[in-house]
């Protein structure tokens, strides 16, 4: 509606908000960041989506060990769904198992990002994220 | 073709083969003792009772307390030392000599150790040298067995292999399970929580780097120098939480042992440490290696910390580190020598331990993991692992690694 894409971002750790908002910032990227506190508000927030009750995210950023539903059940929920077929998730998570990168990567997350202890990493996944908002607005 | 089963696995096949054999075996014990007692001559030899002997101690050597699969080796060779001791005291040895083959060969496999093996054809070959020795008159026979001291023998043979193999298998099994468990718990619990403490470590360190951005410039030295040292500390803490999750990861890949080239182990270990080779100006001299069984990842990295550590430790001259190998009869030492600062005297207790350092974090920072994981590879190898100051000047790390064989 402001013009501005929005970036869902479903992760239990409240810290992680400000420091991807504040590093998009910095990046120079235009984007709201909406949150979401585990997998089943997040996929609620999905399907608000779809019925038309809230406005429609450009990108998902998705955390994997969360409580209730984690980003695994919800990468296989979304990636079951038509009208979200188009919507690119980016599995953002401390985990460094080469086998959660690769079933991510399998069930068609689109990018897998171990979180860093650095702040300047932060701005790196800045800049990623604003090649998927690109792609994912010419997408339509 | 080698192929590798996980031991676990080897355990389980053995385990198989000893069940289906043991009824066998123990039914074959009852029928030659029986047999022998009513229709052997009652005039013993020598090689009766070496064998007997022998036996007995070749699976209580076997044995080390390996649960339901040493007791189950302990009950079979004695039922066979029961069956050799009685026949060849009958004076029929032959046929029973080959019925050990299978098992000596059994024992071997189940716990990798090629002495056993040995030391049953020892045995073997002394039992049929002595009854032949007696059978052409070299030797005078023993005097001839009191038939109620005989009965006592079977007796308490027959006692002991029956409580052998039915009530302590139980027990040992579930006082295995218990260690095994607990052990689990522990491994799982150091695991989980320097998984969970990554988080929030991680979101100190993180906020912590945005708060000195924007507190830059705008409060005292004091100040600033007080969040040098959080900031110092919060990265630490973050090390350290890293450290405890590498260390408990060893080994939990659960990757099969295998026959491994340790000479490529070693240049992969080199190969990850290009950079701090070339930085050093190192000089590395590699001695041939063996192929050994065991598992590669772990010996990349034993090898890569113990390089490492050399290059890490230098003194003011050029490192010179050599890398060695000495095979011996049940395995090879392995050598890594260099000519670094050495170790203080009395230090060996702390050295291998966890977080242990002996130098001042300024001086040579690092966690103090290496040298315990090295320990830890070891230990998952049943291996060992020491050191030794050179005469002159430097240190020399050794590492024993056990011949293995692969079912």
């Amino acid at each position: 509606v402001t013009g501005q894409p929005v970036i869902l971002l479903i992760d239990d750790n409240a810290g992680e908000k400000t420091l991807i908002a504040m590093a998009l910032e910095l990046a120079g990227v235009a984007a709201v960041v909406r949150t979401a506190r585990d997998g089943i508000m997040g996929r609620d927030a999905l399907r608000g989506m779809m019925s038309g009750e809230e406005p429609w995210c450009q990108l998902v950023i998705l955390d994997l060990n969360m409580p209730r539903m984690d980003g695994r059940q919800l990468l296989a929920w979304v990636k079951a769904q038509d009208a979200l077929h188009n919507l690119p998730i980016v599995i953002f998570t401390s985990s460094h198992l080469d086998s959660d990168r690769s079933d991510c990567l399998a069930a068609g997350a689109a990018d897998y990002w171990v979180k860093p202890t650095e702040f300047a990493d932060y701005q790196t996944l800045a800049r990623a994220l604003s090649t998927y908002l690109r792609k994912s607005a010419k997408a339509g | 073709m080698t192929i590798s089963l996980p031991l676990d696995e080897r355990e389980r096949i053995a385990k198989r083969v000893l069940i289906f054999a043991l009824p066998v075996l123990l039914a074959a014990t009852v029928i030659v003792v029986v047999s022998a007692f009513f229709f052997a001559p009652e005039r013993p030899r020598w090689g009766g009772y070496i064998v007997c002997v022998g036996a007995i101690v070749s699976a209580l050597l076997g044995y080390r307390g390996k649960a339901q699969l040493g007791t189950a080796c302990l009950i079979a060779t004695l039922g066979l030392a029961m069956c050799v001791g009685m026949w060849v005291n009958g004076g029929v040895a032959a046929p029973i000599y080959l019925v050990s083959i299978p098992l000596a060969v059994l024992v071997c496999t189940v716990h990798g150790r090629y002495w056993t093996w040995a030391f049953l054809a020892v045995i073997g070959l002394l039992g049929i040298g002595c009854v032949y020795a007696e059978s052409a008159g070299w030797i005078a026979p023993p005097p001839p067995f009191n038939p109620v001291l005989k009965v006592i023998i079977v007796m308490v043979f027959t006692a002991v292999a029956a409580t052998f193999s039915i009530i302590p298998i139980d027990l040992l099994q579930r006082s295995r399970r218990t260690v095994e468990r607990s052990n689990e718990d522990l491994k799982q619990f150091a695991y989980v929580a320097a998984h969970d403490l990554q988080e929030p470590t991680r979101m100190i360190q993180l906020y912590l780097q945005l708060i000195e951005h924007r507190l830059r410039g705008s409060v005292d030295a004091d100040t600033q120098e007080y969040l040098a040292f959080v900031i110092v500390s919060a990265n630490r803490m973050q090390g350290m939480v890293r450290s405890v999750l590498d260390f408990s990861t060893i080994g939990s890949d659960q990757k099969p042992f295998s026959r491994i080239d340790t000479h490529a182990a070693l240049n992969q270990a080199l190969a990850n440490l290009a950079y701090d080779i070339r930085l050093s100006g190192a000089l590395i001299e590699v001695k041939p290696l063996p192929k050994i069984v065991g598992s590669e990842p772990q010996i990349v990295r034993l090898f890569q910390n113990l390089v490492a550590n050399a290059i890490k430790f230098r003194s003011a001259s050029v490192p010179s580190i050599i890398i060695s190998s000495e095979s011996g009869v049940t395995g090879t030492i392995f050598s890594v020598s260099d000519n670094g600062i050495g170790i203080a005297e009395g230090s060996a207790e702390k050295l291998f331990g966890l977080f242990q350092r002996l130098h001042a974090q300024e001086e040579y920072p690092g966690e103090g993991i290496g040298l315990a994981s090295c320990r830890k590879i070891m230990s998952l190898h049943d291996g060992r692992i020491w050191f030794e100051a050179n005469r002159g000047s430097g240190t020399t790390f050794k590492f024993f690694i056990p011949d293995r064989t692969l079912l």
